[in-house]
């Protein structure tokens, strides 16, 4: 990888970001609902709404709310929540903290599970577990998050076996065992949600490497299969396999806000969900630009990493 | 005759289509018959008959206003197909129109446009419905508009690549130079040439498309009670989880039904119109 | 558990203060009286659920029910009331009016600050001047009857005298945003009581985190000997009622404030939990413009009310758990509540109104309905399938709260309301029904009705009051301004080593200061 390559990517990250501020800023400017209004509620005296409209800088242009919003954002202040008082930098941290605790927790156990069984299914094509496992994850990639959710709710939280908590959120500094146990079911949604697509993908790039002049050559070489297999196409297959994992963050941050909002755990995608419905438009906007740029940058790392390690982009 | 008949043996040769065909074309039949085929009004509610057990007359039982579960199911795949079908047929023409464009086009603008289709892409689909949504107020037309925004982009990469290799093609050079209106090169000299891997592409997105408009129903934020919408059902169902988990396992069991027989047809279809592709998965 | 005695009320109660709000209130935990347990037991810390956000600490911007419990606990008002929704003194001691007009508050002596300043009536006569204020823009302004004007009277009395009569002064006083602050508070920096503690309550603030909790510890020199019993009181937020419930069940919470109507059954069942309801003025209505076609015809409105199976409603939006509505927002939680027969669905009865109002078959009608509650929305159903028997064709409406508040409330021909039981019949009459009252949505603005209000209110023989409480109610129930078919029990749940806690119908009083654990 060469200087230029990673400055031009880390620009266009930027560049990307930049658009992205604006589209949200533009599409969040014409939701329904006075922000006056939400905050006073229903007390409010026309008086009172103008004032508050003139003390938040409602009355400025467009374009001026848009810039002085992306300036402080810059500068870590992005304003205060309409409907919480507290500062949004402050909110948005802690719920992008829980978040990545348990983002963290599935995206390790699912690669752990699902890369393993991936390769083994692409090296064994057509057997029995194959393809047991294809149509597992054929019906894993069916159903949609809220409804795995609520199935392991019925399964393990109550109407047939009361073994973790359908909700309650405790956090990491209170008591990390009573935190892990009521991170149970979200974290085992999200693998189950995440496990069929790696799965998937591990297993047909590993059918593709298979088939690759590449092994052929090896195996012509007569060279033993283990060494085949493990030493050259496994490195091959894997590849890829960074890159899924990283695309893969884009579908957890959507699967994260469903699966949050089952399990009434307070992570940046209930927070979303809940910025929507309370119109509270401050902190939607910013809570919905953290998570775009979380999501460029998981991007952006795994091109840089992928280049890394795989010498033919290296030198592109 | 010849035709089907040569259908029926390439459908013969990759059983997931088979399979996914005759499921869809099941469901489509069911979504278009469901007042003959439902034993009950889904609306209908019944005070003395709430949390029925599964019985004769109920035979998946009945919900927390006394209606019929199994009519609101056969119903709520009117909503499932009608927004997975247009939300998809939406993209895909926005996409190829945008894709094509671009192809034929070239230059500053391909780049430009191209380049937001990229930023596009880099933003979680259902946080991007969710926002539109919230703008454009919540009904089946809205959710469909907010399903097929966020899969326009990567059509329209599709699109434009196909596009590209028929852009050098020797008949649409002579078209350009004959001075013929672009709109109809890129419609009636591009388009049937280039319609293949969108359409592939299209099949393989109705499943997703189910999904994601269930759960924007399960939020709360899609279509509205009391339609029968198998999203709808188990958001509204949920505070009744432990009393009658079978609420909600009824209309999740559609759903998947639903998603794997339009996922085998999907990949059933780009198997037979892109054997390329036939090593992956 | 609903405590809904009135008759033994006398017009003096009403006029000359019970003094004994302390007494009255002690009584209930004194051995033998109401529990046969042991004697109160100090110390422990009570954790209770709210599923809303406290915002703002400041007592005059409260609008929310966390917010209200918060109030209670940290600071004190003029006159609260009790579980028999009777006014008792809070800050004062006793209260008299010869003529319902000038009232005098006597407020107890030697009672301080959380900061150590003695309390006196420039304290009072500041707050509510604040209150009054339309520059304080306080949600509580227009709720504390027809003040007229406030001072004070040496150090330990304050005079209020209102526009009118007004017999329910006492009551409306005890509206939750009226608790009293440092007069250089209120008159100095206001914006701090947001965040910091300026009261007299029963309890100190300790911690309070937005969005989250607030933690408050006992106050040594409350003003009450010997209260409060518990050391510390943790007001947890739950937005989730299945993660409140279950906080309930785990034993990490040992109050849940309010239980959703369909986890009550659940908690029910469970032994080591034990659920208080009370028959309240809570009630959910349908809402219609009586200035606006069709429903400015009252054969309509009276039509779209007979439909209405009120049965199935109750079952349906509240699983049982409240009470039928004759179409009044006078419950009978209220003293002057009036029997009338009830409003039965009559089909043909519906049927021929409408016929004689012209209404054609098919006829569309749009229905706007918030989301939260939830009730409102499985009202709507219950409606809309009422209606399509009718051969009407009702559109549900969907709206999230604050698009509701913006756009539909006070402002829709026709929706569905949601409101809290008030202090008064008065106080609901005023907020929501008399022409010139601030949330006139029905837009009925009928003179009669006004006027018997104004009468009603002042006058102070209660024979006559109640007949003309009972005209008001009869003439809302011919005319039907609106369609009240459900009242709402408040349900609360709570772990067995928690006692005396006793439920104000009002629902905005808890009376923590009596609460112990054991």
């Amino acid at each position: 990888m060469t200087p230029s390559y990673f400055f031009r990517r880390l620009f266009l990250m930027a560049l990307t970001l930049l658009c992205i501020s604006a589209i949200i800023f533009a599409i969040t400017g014409i939701l329904p609902g006075n922000l006056a209004q939400v905050i006073l509620g229903e007390y409010a005296t026309p008086e009172a709404l103008q004032a508050l409209h003139q003390k938040m800088g409602l009355d400025r242009p467009y374009y001026v709310q848009y810039f002085s919003w992306l300036g402080n954002a810059l500068q870590g202040d992005m304003g205060t929540a309409l409907s919480m008082e507290q500062p949004i930098t402050e909110v948005i941290l802690f719920r992008l903290k829980n978040s990545a605790v348990i983002a963290f927790f599935s995206l390790t156990i699912v690669t752990c599970i699902a890369v393993p069984l991936g390769v083994w299914a692409g090296l064994h094509r057509n057997s029995l577990p194959d393809r047991l496992i294809q149509l597992s994850s054929y019906i894993g990639i069916s159903i949609p998050e809220f409804a795995t959710a609520s199935l392991l709710i019925i399964l393990l939280a109550g109407p047939v076996f009361s073994i973790f908590p359908s909700t309650g959120f405790v956090p990491m500094s209170e008591n990390p065992l009573k935190s892990l146990y009521h991170m149970a079911l979200p974290v085992l949604t999200l693998v189950v949600v995440l496990i069929a697509h790696i799965m998937r993908q591990t297993r047909s790039e590993m059918i593709q490497v298979l088939q690759t002049d590449y092994i052929r050559s090896a195996r012509l070489k007569g060279l033993p299969e283990r060494q085949v297999v493990y030493k050259h196409a496994l490195r091959n297959a894997l590849l890829p396999t960074v890159t899924v994992l990283a695309l893969d963050v884009g579908y957890l941050i959507g699967s994260i806000v469903v699966v949050e909002e089952v399990f009434a755990y307070p992570g940046i995608g209930r927070l979303v969900v809940f910025a929507v419905q309370a119109r509270d438009i401050p902190l939607l906007q910013s809570s919905v630009l953290v998570i775009a740029s979380v999501y460029c940058i998981v991007n952006f790392l795994a091109d840089i990493a992928y280049s890394f390690l795989n010498p033919k982009i290296r030198y592109k | 005759m010849k035709k089907i008949a040569s259908a029926f043996t390439v459908l013969k040769r990759h059983p997931n289509a088979l399979i996914g065909s005759i499921m869809v074309t099941l469901l489509i039949l069911m979504a278009l018959c469901a007042p003959l085929l439902a034993p009950h009004d889904p609306l209908k509610i019944n005070p003395k008959n709430r949390f029925d057990s599964p019985s004769i007359t109920h035979i998946m039982g009945t919900d927390e206003y006394g209606r019929d579960i199994l009519s609101r199911i056969i119903y709520g795949s009117r909503t499932a197909l009608t927004v997975g079908l247009s939300a998809t047929t939406l993209s895909a023409i926005f996409g190829s129109l945008i894709g094509l464009s671009c192809a034929y086009a070239g230059g500053k603008v391909d780049e430009i446009v191209m380049r937001f289709m990229d930023i596009l892409m880099s933003f979680p689909g259902i946080l991007f419905a969710l926002i539109l949504l919230a703008g454009l107020g919540s009904n089946i037309g809205t959710v469909i508009i907010a399903i097929a925004t966020p899969a326009i982009p990567k059509t329209a990469r599709i699109a434009r690549s196909a596009g590209l290799a028929v852009r050098r093609e020797e008949y649409i050079e002579a078209a350009i130079v004959r001075g013929d209106n672009p709109l109809y090169i890129l419609l009636v000299e591009m388009l049937p040439n280039t319609i293949q891997p969108v359409i592939v592409d299209a099949s393989i997105k109705v499943g997703f498309a189910i999904l994601t408009a269930a759960s924007i129903s399960f939020l709360g934020m899609g279509v509205q009670p009391p339609t029968p919408d198998w999203g709808l059902i188990v958001g509204q169902a949920r505070e009744y989880i432990f009393e009658s988990p079978m609420l909600i396992v009824w209309p999740i069991a559609a759903i998947a039904v639903t998603t794997i027989s339009f996922n085998l047809l999907g990949d059933g279809l780009r198997d037979i119109l892109d054997p390329r592709e036939l090593g992956r998965i | 558990m609903s405590g809904i005695k009135h008759d033994g009320i006398t017009r003096r109660a009403f006029l000359k203060g019970a003094a004994a709000a302390s007494a009255g209130l002690m009584v209930s935990s004194l051995p033998g009286v109401l529990h046969a347990a042991a004697a109160p037991k100090p110390g422990g810390t009570f954790k209770i659920t709210v599923a809303r956000e406290i915002k703002s600490l400041n007592p005059l911007r409260h609008v929310n029910i966390a917010e209200y419990m918060q109030g209670e606990l940290m600071y004190s008002g003029l006159t609260k009331l009790n579980a028999d929704m009777n006014a008792v003194g809070d800050l004062a001691e006793s209260w008299e009016s010869k003529d319902a007009v000038t009232w005098r508050f006597n407020l107890r002596k030697g009672v301080t600050f959380h900061n150590g300043k003695p309390l006196t009536a420039a304290d009072v006569v500041a707050t509510m001047r604040k209150l009054l204020d339309p520059a304080t823009a306080s949600p509580g302004m227009k709720n504390i009857g027809p003040v007229a004007a406030v001072e004070a009277e040496g150090s330990h009395v304050v005079k209020v005298t209102t526009s009118s009569p007004y017999s329910f002064l006492p009551k409306a006083l005890s509206y939750p945003c009226f608790k009293v602050l440092p007069e250089e508070v209120v008159n100095g920096d206001f914006d701090a009581a947001g965040s910091k503690d300026f009261g007299s309550g029963p309890f100190r603030l300790k911690e309070y985190v937005a969005g989250s909790h607030l933690i408050v510890e006992k106050n040594p020199d409350y003003f009450i000997p010997g209260r409060p019993y518990l050391n510390e009181v943790h007001v947890l937020y739950f937005p989730d009622p299945l993660a409140e419930i279950n906080a309930l069940l785990t034993g990490q919470v040992d109050m849940v404030n309010e239980v959703n109507p369909a986890q009550i059954g659940r908690l029910e069942k469970n032994k080591d939990v034990t659920v208080m309801h009370a028959k309240s003025g809570r009630f959910v209505n349908t809402v219609f413009d009586c200035q606006a076609a069709p429903f400015s015809d009252p054969r309509v409105r009276k039509a779209l009310t007979l439909s209405m199976d009120r049965e199935a409603a109750l079952l349906m939006a509240l699983e049982g758990y409240g009470s039928i509505g004759n179409d009044t927002p006078i419950s009978p939680a209220y003293p002057f509540y009036h029997e009338m027969p009830q409003r039965q669905q009559d089909m043909a009865a519906a049927a021929k109104l409408l016929q004689e109002a012209g209404i054609k078959k098919g006829t569309k009608l749009q229905l706007d309905i918030a989301v939260s509650p939830a009730v409102r929305g499985k009202l709507g159903i219950v409606i809309q399938q009422a209606a399509k028997e009718l051969g009407l064709n009702v559109e549900l409406k969907q709206f999230d709260y604050s698009t509701y508040l913006d756009t539909i409330w006070l402002k829709s021909p026709y929706y569905v309301g949601f409101y809290n039981m008030q202090s008064s019949e008065d106080a609901c009459f005023q907020l929501l029904y008399t022409s010139t009252s601030p949330w006139n949505e029905t837009r009925w603005n009928n003179a009669t009705f006004d006027k018997l209000v104004i009468d009603a209110r002042a006058e102070l023989n209660e024979d006559k009051q109640r007949k003309l409480y009972a005209d008001i109610q009869e003439m809302m129930y011919e005319e039907v301004p609106t369609c009240i078919p459900l009242f709402l029990d408040l349900t609360c749940a709570l772990t067995p080593n928690i006692h005396d806690y006793r439920m104000v119908p009002r629902g905005t009083y808890w009376h923590l200061e009596n609460v112990w654990k054991s």
